[in-house]
């Protein structure tokens, strides 16, 4: 395989990743903003609105933004779930799509995480700007 | 009173950054002026005062005025009354004339009215000016030294003179010397000729005449005229031609130990987005042979000269491994990027383990491997000269390159991760409001890449509109108004050698004004929708799936199979139509006549420009560093099946 379908196909990868990290945000009624760090939240940059959904089936989204950020650390969807799990409210069927996520899904959601926070600002002004 | 302490008892020679001018960054020619003096065995210290400054009024009302139009200095008029004295009237008037804009300079510029909050930050600003250089009085140990080097870009100007001004008073036995972009040529033979206060000005580079100069001095001497360099009672009455190109290796390492010191280690400000400054070459490569038509940034000194490579590298090392700690973001401060570091320094700093942000400025008409390399060695953001997609503008400015291929430099960039900051210049003196729709038509499809700002172009001294305006029919060539509000002592002739920034009349097209607003308002639109626009590809080798999720969509998902694959990919860089169809002789001869069809059908998509018959796709690859915006992610779902 040469570098650049090499290269391609790891991109692929990665972009099947956040659809199926979309799609399952959706279920759980919170929008893919849960991966922005403080900073850049507080910048409300998306204003996605997740699917509508019953009360009882919309998850606490901190614990659910920590539960993530421990799978990513850890790369232990498992264990990332026993611990935060009752804190984010997750149900089984949430508890069941986490699950599916491997362990190369969860690098994958760790450089997408980095992507979404890594604008640069500009930290001068440039002289004809 | 504690700064008096803190400096360097020994300094003979005190380096003086007066606002108003960003805190973030130390100051270059500062910081260069003291290695050298170092070298010399001077003791010098630099004394940020716009820390100060900026300590007292605070960080957000200074970025609020950095806001404002440039050519209304509003900077420079917060210090003015400290100078020349009060006059109500006169204030009023500024206020008027320039921040309301009632001499309708910016007529187009957003932000030329001030609204009624920055007005009184401004006011504020203004109020604390007596104070505040009763502080810098204060805050040195003027008596111990010998030498005051006051260096003046941009807005510091008033500043540094009313400083200036206040010292030569209560410390006469002071030498006053001035250098800095402000006082190039005919601006520093003015400065010299209006304020006896002054006893030097650098009128271009200063490093080593500065350093013969305070040398002699302190040796009491008698300094050595240099023409670059005005010393009272020795000026020459011949206009002085400043600058002679220098050996740019002998340039010593910039010292911003004193910045560091100051800005973090002493200040309560936020140390965040602080950069370093460094400068690899002066002058222009293509302004020597294309001086473009609005660019005012070089006088005599177009010449173009660099550093070597490996002295390129070694200061970078040498600063990353000094300041690291306090920041990693490097603006170098070239007006353009030499082109031999595409061969010799960006490898290198790309095989370094420095993990550097750096900003350069850079012209657009590079291949896509040197934006892969600009990448690599971490030029994150830069500053390419792009300016328009008019091919009839570029070429009045005399840009040297096409709309399109500005267009594919775009692309390339959002491609590999590198942020372009751009302006979308207006205004020139022969435009047709043609000139910008046909432009505007694109902004749409062009809506994923990195926006612009607008800007209104001015006449800058030393730009060819400014040396040679008849040529470009302007006529009646004055300083902008703001000159009169702080100059107010000197006639026209003497405002007229001291302005920077100036203001013409030439024929403009007569709907002007209509076309200004839709042009703004596209900009804002385009900027707007950058947020959240993709349109992206991902190939498997059979088939290539283009993701749009632009306004300007026809279809959400395109497929293209065969000719139209190859067709697409192949348009990644401009390629005519002439082109084109030998190539595809070779690989799908039966497919030569359908080109055009197959074309207009991925223009009809607007998934390509065409311009000239030189095609461009418009699709980013998602091979390299570009990742879509999470808007998209769940609509390209269906192209995969997630467990």
């Amino acid at each position: 395989m040469s570098n650049q379908n090499k290269s391609q196909s790891s991109r692929m990868r990665m972009l099947a990743t956040a659809a199926k990290l979309s799609s399952v945000l959706a279920v759980m009624g919170v929008s893919n903003s849960i991966l922005l760090n403080e900073a850049n939240a507080s910048e409300e940059k998306d204003e996605i609105k997740p699917l509508e959904m019953k009360k009882e089936d919309k998850v606490d989204e901190a614990g659910l933004k920590k539960l993530l950020n421990h799978a990513i650390e850890s790369g232990d969807m498992k264990a990332a779930i026993e611990k935060y799990g009752k804190e984010a409210k997750l149900n089984d069927k949430h508890k069941e799509l986490l699950r599916s996520f491997t362990k190369d899904e969860l690098k994958d959601v760790e450089q997408i995480r980095d992507y979404l926070n890594g604008e640069k600002e500009i930290p001068f002004r440039t002289r004809r700007g | 009173m504690k700064d008096k302490q803190e400096l360097n008892l020994s300094s003979k020679v005190v380096l003086v950054n007066m606002p108003i001018v960003t805190s973030q960054t130390p100051s270059l020619g500062l910081s260069v002026l003291k290695s050298e003096l170092d070298a010399r065995g001077i003791g010098c210290s630099v004394r940020y005062f716009n820390i100060d400054y900026a300590e007292r009024v605070g960080l957000d009302i200074l970025l609020d005025l950095e806001q404002l139009p440039t050519a209304q200095l509003v900077g420079d008029w917060i210090f003015s009354e400290n100078l020349w004295g009060k006059d109500s009237s006169r204030d009023q008037e500024y206020i008027e004339q320039v921040l309301k804009d009632r001499a309708n300079e910016h007529p187009h510029h957003d932000n030329r009215c001030v609204s009624d909050d920055v007005l009184s930050g401004i006011w504020y600003c203004r109020s604390v000016v007596d104070e505040f250089i009763d502080h810098c009085v204060d805050a040195v140990d003027w008596s111990q030294v010998k030498v005051v080097g006051f260096t003046s870009m941009f807005q510091q100007h008033m500043a540094s003179l009313a400083l200036a001004r206040r010292l030569k008073a209560d410390f006469p036995h002071l030498i006053i010397a001035f250098g800095g972009a402000n006082c190039a040529s005919d601006m520093g033979r003015v400065l010299m000729e209006k304020f006896d206060f002054v006893d030097a000005v650098c009128l271009g580079m200063g490093e080593h005449v500065f350093g013969d100069f305070v040398t002699a001095l302190l040796s009491n001497k008698t300094p050595y005229n240099d023409k670059n360099f005005l010393i009272r009672g020795s000026i020459p009455s011949l206009p002085q031609i400043a600058v002679k190109p220098e050996n740019m290796n002998n340039i010593p390492f910039p010292n911003f130990d004193d910045f560091f010191e100051q800005r973090v280690d002493q200040s309560s400000l936020s140390d965040e987005h602080l950069s370093m400054m460094v400068e690899t070459s002066r002058g222009c490569w293509w302004g020597q042979k294309h001086h473009c038509t609005f660019c005012g940034l070089n006088n005599e000194t177009m010449n173009y000269r660099f550093k070597s490579a490996e002295r390129a590298m070694e200061e970078f090392v040498y600063l990353t491994k000094k300041y690291g700690d306090y920041t990693k973001t490097i603006a170098v401060v070239d007006n353009i990027i030499p082109m031999d570091y595409l061969r010799t320094f960006l490898p290198k700093l790309r095989d370094s383990s420095l993990s550097l942000d750096i900003f350069y400025e850079t012209k657009a008409n590079l291949r896509k491997e040197h934006l892969k390399l600009y990448r690599d060695a971490g030029l994150n953001i830069i500053q390419p000269g792009i300016e328009s997609f008019s091919n009839r503008l570029l070429k009045m400015m005399k840009k040297g390159i096409t709309g399109l291929q500005n267009v594919q430099f775009l692309k390339w960039c959002r491609e590999f991760g590198v942020r372009p900051v751009w302006n979308y210049l207006a205004g020139f003196p022969g435009e047709v409001a043609n000139d910008h729709y046909q432009q505007l038509e694109w902004f749409p499809l062009l809506s994923h890449f990195t926006p612009p700002d607008v800007s209104w172009i001015r006449i800058d001294r030393f730009s060819p509109y400014h040396s040679n305006p008849s040529q470009y029919g302007i006529k009646s060539l004055r300083p902008f108004s703001a000159f009169k509000f702080l100059y107010p002592e000197f006639t026209d002739e003497e405002r007229a050698r001291v302005a920077y920034y100036f203001i013409g009349d030439y024929e403009v097209a007569h709907d002007m004004f209509s076309y200004s607003e839709k042009v703004n308002r596209a900009v804002h639109q385009w900027q707007d929708a950058f947020e959240y626009s993709a349109l992206f590809y991902f190939d498997d080798e059979d088939t290539l799936t283009i993701v749009d999720d632009r306004d300007c969509a026809v279809k959400e998902q395109i497929k293209l199979t065969g000719v139209d694959r190859w067709l697409y990919l192949e348009c990644d860089q401009i390629r005519s139509i002439s082109k084109l169809k030998s190539k595809v002789l070779e690989r799908y001869p039966e497919a030569v006549n359908s080109i055009e069809e197959r074309l207009q059908r991925l223009l009809d998509l607007k998934v390509m420009l065409v311009d000239d018959d030189k095609y461009l796709s418009l699709a980013v690859s998602i091979e390299h560093e570009y990742f879509p915006p999470q808007h998209t992610w769940d609509k390209v779902a269906s192209n995969f099946s997630p467990a």
